[in-house]
């Protein structure tokens, strides 16, 4: 199965194409490059995969949770591509939890007893975090809480993984908690990689969820609270 | 001759249309009224509304148009100046499509794009004109020459007129969005009852003022309020933005020495202004270009409509790199 994945639901701006092994990556580190550069990474990507896009069977999106306006770029772009009139013309697409992409990432062998602790930052010190067994398998609900508790809640030998991470252990070390946690570099970006990984390994196990484009909205996570400060007049 | 499909968010309306041959075959507008019970438009809910219904919206335009995918030669979006949020979702799902389906890119300004709306409607292209354009976020009166080429003549300079409108109606106690509701109201009152400033009438210049209409109103009706007509004070309001609005229009187009006169923006709608407008343009000889009302509040088809002008004229479609610009830039071209 041809997939390509998108990713931007945070400061990574990444395509990657995969037929059930990654055929190619291109993808940029750094934010607010999304709205230049997005469609260039998947017009470069397609090109090093040497397919077009017509060949792809279905679209993986990072659905969130994220930023707002990173999960929105994605979304409106895939629906984009995904675009027909009708279904014979239309690509399928696959949401994919970005915290179960990031936990899929950490999954080291099947003996490991540890668990995996994915972390993506929101606002002020607010942190995503999800808990997973060492298979990847989700252990707790999203929840947004606050470092400190994120921090007095992880236990000697969990995997932690996402962006979350660095602010994570620098919070352990304030407070005093001198634990053994893991982590690795290569596990605190956002990756499309990561993207096209769980969407793979959902079509091995075959529960992989596609769905029409045009009914899909990103998982925002929290429902916005409106404050006066939010409205323009118009 | 070509067939484009057109793409606007950059507000609170997800509108896709398709334009071919500079005839709208469709001009598809979902208005977002979640917004209303907060007095303003909420950006972040905004961008929400349009990421979830782009691609159904896209559906209803290329249906009624009886065109699909296949049969578009390009796509047209805009790409400023708006919520930056908003713009994003068009934008991108224009990118999207643009990728998938090997079509040419063609970002607009909407402020250009309501400059040229008028002409939507008029298959010849009288230039030079004067426009004046009137809407939530921007006065301006535009010398155009020709399809690519205008120059801002005046501009507000502080409050829009739309605006002027809203704020008013909103210390009258009216509501949101206050520009349709004055104009309601005014059709019983009577415009000569109170007498409002005109802002920078007497200048020989083609800017605006607003504001000191704005506190005009507020002290009178700190003074007067419950004693007077509410229809006679929004009649006599409207009568102060209109006044103001008619003559810069007539003025500019006697000094540029052109013969036709357009409008544009969702102010436009006001009876009141097209009334006057239409009395005075006959009365000096001017060609009078009104839209209809689909053509003066936010919608594609202006954007589809500019791109066919713009693409007729030569000009190349751009890179998938474009941004949005959100800011409105200073124009002059
Ligand atoms: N009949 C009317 N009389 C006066 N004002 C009106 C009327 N109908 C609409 N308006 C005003 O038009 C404005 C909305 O116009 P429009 O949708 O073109 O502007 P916008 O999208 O808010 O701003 P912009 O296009 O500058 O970003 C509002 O201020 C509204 O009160």
């Amino acid at each position: 199965m041809k997939i390509l994945a998108v990713e931007t639901s945070g400061s990574t701006c990444g395509v990657t194409i995969s037929n059930g092994d990654l055929c190619s990556t291109i993808e940029i580190y750094e934010p607010h490059q999304q709205d230049a550069q997005l469609a260039d990474c998947a017009i470069e990507c397609l090109k090093h995969a040497k397919l077009s896009i017509s060949e792809i069977d279905a679209i993986a999106i990072s659905a969130g949770p994220g930023s707002f306006t990173g999960l929105r770029i994605g979304a409106s772009f895939a629906k984009g591509l995904c675009y027909g009139l009708d279904l014979e013309t239309a690509i399928p697409l696959v949401p994919i939890s970005t915290l179960q992409s990031l936990a899929d990432q950490a999954v080291v062998d099947e003996f490991s007893n540890h668990r995996i602790v994915a972390t993506i930052p929101s606002h002020r010190n607010l942190t995503y975090i999800q808990y997973f067994d060492a298979l990847g398998k989700p252990l707790t609900e999203v929840a947004l809480v606050e470092v400190e508790k994120l921090a007095n809640g992880v236990m000697y030998g969990d995997r932690v993984v996402g962006p979350g991470t660095q602010e994570l252990v620098s919070c352990l070390h304030a407070i005093g908690r001198i634990i053994e946690v893991h982590t690795e570099h290569s596990w605190t970006v956002l990756s499309s990689r990561f993207v096209a990984n769980t969407a793979n390994k959902q079509h091995r196990a075959g529960t992989l969820v596609l769905m029409n484009a045009k009914d899909f909205v990103p998982d925002y996570k929290q429902e916005f609270e409106v404050v006066q400060k939010n409205i323009v007049e118009s | 001759m070509a067939t484009i499909l057109a793409i606007e968010t950059s507000c609170d309306d997800t509108s896709v249309a398709v334009v071919s041959d500079f005839k709208v075959l469709s001009n598809q507008v979902s208005s977002q009224t979640l917004h209303d019970q907060y007095g303003g438009i909420v950006p972040e809910l905004a961008s929400r509304e349009h990421v979830k219904g782009i691609a159904q919206i896209a559906d209803l335009a290329l249906r009624q148009a009886h065109k699909t995918i296949q049969d578009i030669d390009a796509i047209a979006v805009t790409n400023g100046p708006g919520l930056a949020g908003s713009l994003l979702v068009g934008l991108h799902f224009a990118k999207g499509l643009c990728l998938r389906y090997a079509k040419p890119l063609f970002p607009i300004n909407h402020i250009e794009a309501h400059i040229y709306s008028a002409y939507i409607e008029h298959s010849t292209l009288e230039f030079p004109s004067i426009c004046l354009v009137v809407s939530g976020g921007h006065t301006s009166l535009v010398f155009i020459r020709s399809v690519d080429q205008f120059e801002i003549i005046g501009s507000t300079r502080d409050d829009a007129a739309g605006e002027a409108f809203d704020k008013t109606a909103k210390m009258m106690g009216l509501g949101y969005p206050g520009g349709p509701l004055i104009d309601a109201l005014s059709r019983t009152g009577d415009p000569k009852k109170f007498h409002f400033p005109r802002g920078l009438s007497g200048s020989n210049a083609f800017d605006f003022s607003f504001s000191g209409l704005k506190t005009a109103v507020r002290l009178f009706l700190e003074k007067n309020e419950g004693t007077v007509r509410k229809n006679d004070v929004a009649a006599s309001v409207q009568e102060a933005i209109v006044d103001v609005l008619v003559d810069k229009s007539i003025r500019a187009a006697h000094q540029y020495d052109v013969k036709t006169i357009c409008i544009a923006g969702g102010v436009s709608a006001n009876s009141r202004l097209r009334e006057k407008l239409l009395v005075q343009c006959k009365r000096s000889k001017f060609n009078l270009l009104l839209p209809s009302l689909q053509y003066c509040v936010d919608n594609a088809a202006m954007i589809g409509f500019l791109a066919e002008l713009r693409m007729q004229n030569g000009t190349q479609p751009s890179s998938l790199n474009v941004t949005v610009n959100p800011k409105p830039i200073r124009m002059t071209s």
